[in-house]
C-alpha cells in the first residue's frame, strides 16, 4: 500500500473488500435456424422487452473476397446499394430510410461484409420491402457512383492522417506481404476504376442469398422472422462461386523495424505485431487467455508497466484478431516520441517474461474473469447474440463454441498460458512499426535493428 | 384497406423506466433501477464537479484529479480498484466533464457490494503518493497528445470554446494547458478532494439485477457513515449576450481537409429552446434525407462529412455544426449555403412531414437507449446532476412531442443570427 497522508474518517467493516461471488452462467439463447429455398439461411433472437428489431444480412465474402485486381468492388458495391434502384432514386430511398428512422449501415470486413438495420417494430414490415428492393434490384447509377468517387478520394485520404491505421496498413502488409490478409484498405486509383458493371458483378458474386444469413433480434418470433423472409427475399436468387483461398507467406523468419515518417507528429504510435492462430484453432483459447495476460486489460501488464509506472503513455493495450485461417497479435500504444524505442523494449520484455514464467493464479483467475465477464455483458442485447451466432456459423465453428466458452476458459493453467506463448509469441519474428516524425525517433530505434522508413504513402524513404 | 408497409405514422409508445429515489442523512442522492435482463449491475457515481469548477492557473486538475482517484485510498492500493472490478469479471471507467465527474463499474449482480465498498472508500478518503501523482500528470499529458495535439483538428476542437465563450469556466479545456498540470501539486488534489468528493455532492445510480431494500441497506451500510465536508459551489456562468460575429481561421498540419466549425450560443441543456434545437439538428444533419446532407452532399457534393447539435453542458450551451469539406472545395460557397439554409429555418415553418420523421428519428433513440442497464443508469444520474431529478428521463418525450413547429420557428431566428455565430476555419498546412 502507498504510503501517503490519510484524510478518512472511520467507517464501518472497510479494511477488506466483501468477497468476490463467483461469476454467473452466461444464458446463451436457442437459436434456431430455417433456410429458405434459395439457401438464404435465416436465425431469429427473439426478446420483447423492447419494440424494435435489428437485421443482419451478412456474407463470408470481405476485402479478400475482392478479385480482378480491383479491391474497392467490395465496399463500393454494397455502399451504393442505398444509391439508387431500379424503383426507387438515392433520395427517395433516403426519404423512405430517414421518415421510418431505420438505422441503416454497411460493412466491409477482412472476410466478411453485412448490411444491417434496426428500426422500430411496427416499421418492420416496411423496412423489409425497402431492404429487398436494394438487395434485389441495384442500379448502381453513374451520377451517384461519380459522388462516392469523390467521398472516397476524401476518406483515404484522411485516413492517411491516421497514426493508428497508418501502423496498421504497414504492419499487416509487413505481416502477409501481398497475401490478401495484408489488405486494410486500397488505393484511390481503385475507386476512379469501377465502373457500373464491375459493381453489378462484384454485387452477384459476392452478394448471393446461398452462404448468407439473415439474422433478426428483437421484437420478431422465429415462426415470423422465417415467413417475412420468405415473403419478401425468397424471390432472390443467385449462386457465390466457390472461393479459392491464396496460399498463406511464411511467418517473418527476423525481426523486422519499420517507421513510418509522419512530419509534425508529437507523438508516436508504436505496434508490435505477430501472426497469431485462425479462428477456432485448438489453442485459440490459451493464446486468448495468453493475450489478456499481456495487454488485454487495463490491469494487464503491458499497462502498468508502460503506463501506470514510467508512465509514458495513456493506454497500452494488446490485441488478437482472428481470420478464417490465420490471425495477428498487435501490441499498441501511442507514447512519448523520445521513449518510443524504450517503449518497445518494455513491450518485447513484456513479451519474453510471458514466455520465461508462467502468469499467478491469482492473476490468471483475474484474466479468466475478464473475458468470461465481457462475454456475459455481450449477451446482454439481443443484437449482440445474434452477432455471434452470425459469425460462428459464417466461419464453420462448432455449435457449443460459444456454450461452452467460459468452460474452455476455466480448463487453461498458468503452465498453459507459458507454453502458449513460447509457441506463438516469438519476438523475434514481430514486426516493429513505429508511426512518427523520423527526426524525433530514428536515431534512437537504431537500436532496435535496421529500420526501413516509409512515407505515409507507403513509399520508401531509405 | 391498410398493408403493414403503409403502416407509418402511427403513435409511438416509449416504454416508462421505473426506479426509485431516496436521500441519505448525509445528502447522498440514491436512485434504485432494478431490471432483471442479466445478471448484471451497474453503479454509477456522478460528482457534481467538472473543469468549470476550477480556478485559473489550476486548469485541468478536475480530469487530473479523476485520475487521482484510481491511485489509492485507505483500504485500496494503487490500480487495485480496477484489479478488483476486474477479478469479479466487471468493467470500469470514469470521465470528466465541464460540469461533473462520472465513476462507473459494471458487475455481476452478486459482487455489488463490492462495487460499493470501492466506491465508498475513495470517496471517504485518499491517499496518493508524490510519485503517484507525478506519474499520473505524465499520463495525462500524453493523453492530451493523444487526443487533441497528435490528431488532426484536436487543436481546433478546444480552441472552439475558448473563442466562442467569455466565461473562462466554459472557455478552457477540460484537459488544461500543459503548464497548469505542471503546476499542479498532490496539495492541490488533497484539496480537491476535501472540497468537491462528498456524499453531499453526488449521485449514486444503481441499475440493473438488484433488490431495492438489500441494495438500499449495502448503500447505507457504506456510504451512510461518511460525513458531508463538501464545501462545492456551482459557478456563477456570466455569458454575456454576443453583439459581433467572432471568427479565426486556424491553419493544422496534420489535417488533410478544411474543416467549418460554427458555433451560436443558446440557453442551457434541457431548455425548451435545448428541445428545439435538438429537433433542428435532426432536420439539418441527421440521415441522407437531411437538408444540409442533401444539399452539401448529395446536390453539389461538397462536403466530406457533417454533424451538428446543442453540446451538453449545464450551463450557458451552444449550438454546434461540424463540417469537413472536399479536398479542393472553397470554403465561402459552403458557408453561404449553410447560412441560407439556416436562414430559411428562421423565416418558414417546418412541414409537418418533415416533423414526424424527426419524431421517428427521437422514437427511435429513445427506445435503442433503454436496451442496455449501463445506458439507464448513466441517464439517470445525468437527469439527476443536469436538472435536479431523475424522473426527467420519463418526461423528456413529451418534451419534444410538445414542441410545436412555431416553437422551433422561434427558436431558429434567435439563434441563427449572424451576431450570434462563433466561425472557426481550419486549413490544412503549417502554421
Amino acid at each position: 500500500m502507498p504510503a501517503g497522508q490519510t484524510q478518512e474518517v472511520q467507517v464501518m467493516n472497510m479494511d477488506h473488500p466483501p468477497p468476490i461471488a463467483p461469476l454467473p452462467k452466461p444464458a446463451y439463447p436457442e437459436i434456431p435456424e430455417a433456410v429458405l429455398g434459395n439457401g438464404l439461411r435465416v436465425l431469429a433472437v427473439d426478446d420483447f422487452d423492447l419494440p424494435k428489431v435489428s437485421l443482419c444480412l451478412a456474407w463470408p465474402t470481405g476485402r479478400t473476397s475482392d478479385s480482378g485486381g480491383n479491391l474497392a468492388l467490395s465496399s463500393l458495391a454494397i455502399e451504393l446499394l442505398e444509391e439508387g434502384t431500379e424503383n426507387r432514386s438515392a433520395r427517395e430511398i433516403a426519404d423512405r430510410l430517414d421518415h421510418l428512422a431505420i438505422h441503416y449501415a454497411t460493412q466491409v470486413r477482412m472476410e466478411r461484409s453485412q448490411l444491417t438495420l434496426t428500426v422500430l417494430a411496427q416499421y418492420l414490415e416496411p423496412a423489409l420491402e425497402l431492404l429487398a428492393d436494394l438487395l434485389l434490384h441495384p442500379a448502381f447509377p453513374e451520377e451517384e457512383l461519380e459522388k462516392a468517387r469523390s467521398r472516397w478520394r476524401s476518406h483515404l485520404l484522411s485516413q492517411r492522417s491516421q497514426p493508428a491505421f497508418l501502423a496498421r496498413e504497414r504492419s499487416h502488409a509487413a505481416l502477409y506481404r501481398g497475401h490478401p490478409y495484408s489488405r486494410v484498405s486500397f488505393p484511390v486509383a481503385h475507386v476512379e476504376a469501377a465502373d457500373r458493371g464491375a459493381l453489378h458483378g462484384a454485387h452477384q458474386r459476392l452478394r448471393a442469398p446461398n452462404g448468407a444469413l439473415l439474422a433478426f433480434s428483437g421484437a420478431v418470433d422465429p415462426d415470423r422472422a422465417t415467413r417475412l423472409a420468405e415473403r419478401y427475399l425468397g424471390c432472390w436468387r443467385g449462386e457465390a462461386p466457390p472461393s479459392d483461398p491464396a496460399p498463406l507467406p511464411p511467418v517473418p523468419d527476423s525481426r523486422r523495424v519499420l517507421l513510418v515518417h509522419r512530419p509534425h507528429s508529437v507523438q508516436a504510435r508504436i505496434v508490435v505485431a505477430g501472426r497469431g492462430l485462425r479462428r477456432g484453432h485448438r489453442d485459440s483459447t490459451r493464446l486468448f487467455l495468453a493475450n489478456q495476460v499481456l495487454g488485454g486489460s487495463a490491469s494487464s501488464r503491458l499497462f502498468l508497466n508502460l503506463r501506470e509506472d514510467k508512465g509514458y503513455t495513456y493506454g497500452a493495450y494488446s490485441t488478437t484478431k482472428w481470420y478464417r485461417r490465420d490471425g495477428v497479435i498487435l501490441i499498441g500504444a501511442d507514447v512519448r516520441s523520445d521513449v518510443a524505442a524504450e517503449s518497445v523494449v518494455e513491450s518485447l520484455n513484456e513479451m519474453e517474461r510471458l514466455r520465461r514464467e508462467p502468469p499467478g493464479s491469482r492473476e490468471l483467475n483475474r484474466c479468466r474473469a475478464e473475458l468470461a465477464g465481457r462475454f456475459i455483458r455481450f449477451l446482454e442485447t439481443s443484437e449482440s447474440a445474434a452477432d455471434l451466432e452470425v459469425s460462428r456459423r459464417l466461419d464453420g465453428l462448432p455449435e457449443d463454441y460459444y456454450r461452452n466458452y467460459v468452460q474452455r476458459l476455466q480448463r487453461v493453467t498458468p503452465e498453459t498460458i507459458r507454453e502458449t506463448a513460447r509457441t506463438y509469441m516469438d519476438p523475434d519474428h514481430t514486426v516493429i512499426t513505429v508511426v512518427a516524425d523520423r527526426s524525433q525517433v530514428e536515431k534512437d530505434l537504431a537500436r532496435l535493428g535496421p529500420v526501413s522508413v516509409y512515407d505515409t504513402d507507403g513509399n520508401r524513404l531509405d | 384497406m391498410k398493408t403493414d408497409a403503409d403502416r407509418t405514422g402511427e403513435s409511438l409508445n416509449i416504454p416508462r423506466v421505473r426506479f426509485r429515489q431516496e436521500t441519505l442523512p448525509n445528502g447522498l442522492q440514491v436512485i434504485l433501477r432494478p431490471s432483471r435482463r442479466v445478471p448484471m449491475v451497474h453503479i454509477s457515481l456522478h460528482y457534481r464537479v467538472g473543469s468549470s469548477c476550477e480556478v485559473p492557473g489550476l486548469s485541468g486538475l478536475a480530469h487530473l484529479f479523476e485520475h487521482m482517484m484510481f491511485q489509492g485510498s485507505r483500504n485500496v492500493a494503487k490500480n487495485d480498484h480496477g484489479r478488483y472490478v476486474d477479478e469479479a469479471g466487471g468493467r470500469w471507467n470514469a470521465t470528466t466533464s465541464k460540469d461533473r465527474t462520472a465513476y462507473h463499474e459494471t458487475l455481476p449482480s452478486n459482487c455489488l457490494d463490492l462495487g460499493l465498498w470501492l466506491e465508498a472508500d475513495r470517496m471517504n478518503s485518499l491517499e496518493v503518493t508524490a510519485e503517484n501523482f507525478e506519474n499520473q500528470r505524465q499520463t495525462v499529458i500524453e493523453e492530451k497528445k493523444q487526443s487533441y495535439d497528435n490528431r488532426p483538428y484536436g487543436r481546433a476542437f478546444l480552441r472552439l470554446d475558448a473563442l466562442a465563450y467569455e466565461s473562462w469556466e466554459y472557455a478552457h479545456p477540460i484537459i488544461g494547458a500543459v503548464e497548469d498540470l505542471k503546476r499542479a501539486t498532490l496539495a492541490d488534489a488533497r484539496e480537491f478532494h476535501r472540497t468537491h468528493y462528498g456524499p453531499g455532492n453526488a449521485v449514486l445510480v444503481l441499475s440493473g439485477d438488484l433488490q431495492e431494500s438489500s441494495a438500499l441497506e449495502s448503500i447505507q451500510r457504506y456510504f451512510g457513515p461518511i460525513p458531508d465536508r463538501t464545501r462545492s459551489v456551482r459557478p456563477a456562468f456570466r455569458e454575456p449576450s454576443q453583439e459581433a460575429e467572432k471568427r479565426e481561421t486556424i491553419r493544422d498540419p496534420l489535417a488533410v481537409l478544411p474543416l467549418v466549425i460554427m458555433g451560436y450560443h443558446m440557453p442551457p441543456a434541457g431548455s425548451p429552446e435545448y428541445h428545439a434545437l435538438s429537433i433542428l439538428a435532426l432536420l439539418l444533419t441527421d440521415g441522407s434525407s437531411s437538408r444540409l446532407y442533401r444539399q452539401l452532399v448529395y446536390e453539389r457534393n461538397w462536403a466530406a462529412g457533417l454533424s451538428a447539435g446543442p453540446n451538453q453542458y449545464r450551463g450557458p450551451g451552444m449550438f454546434q455544426i461540424f463540417l469537413q469539406t472536399q479536398d479542393g472545395v472553397p470554403v465561402d460557397p459552403v458557408l453561404d449555403l449553410v447560412e441560407d439554409e439556416l436562414g430559411r429555418l428562421c423565416r418558414e415553418v417546418v412541414s409537418s412531414q418533415e416533423l414526424e420523421k424527426a419524431r421517428n428519428q427521437l422514437a427511435f433513440r429513445f427506445v435503442r437507449r433503454l436496451e442496455k442497464v449501463s445506458d439507464v443508469g448513466e441517464i439517470l444520474a445525468h437527469h439527476s446532476v443536469f436538472y435536479g431529478d431523475a424522473g426527467e428521463i420519463n418526461r423528456e418525450w413529451s418534451r419534444y412531442t410538445e414542441t410545436t413547429p412555431q416553437d422551433i420557428l422561434r427558436v431558429a431566428s434567435e439563434t441563427f443570427r449572424p451576431e450570434n455565430r462563433t466561425l472557426l476555419l481550419v486549413e490544412p498546412g503549417q502554421a
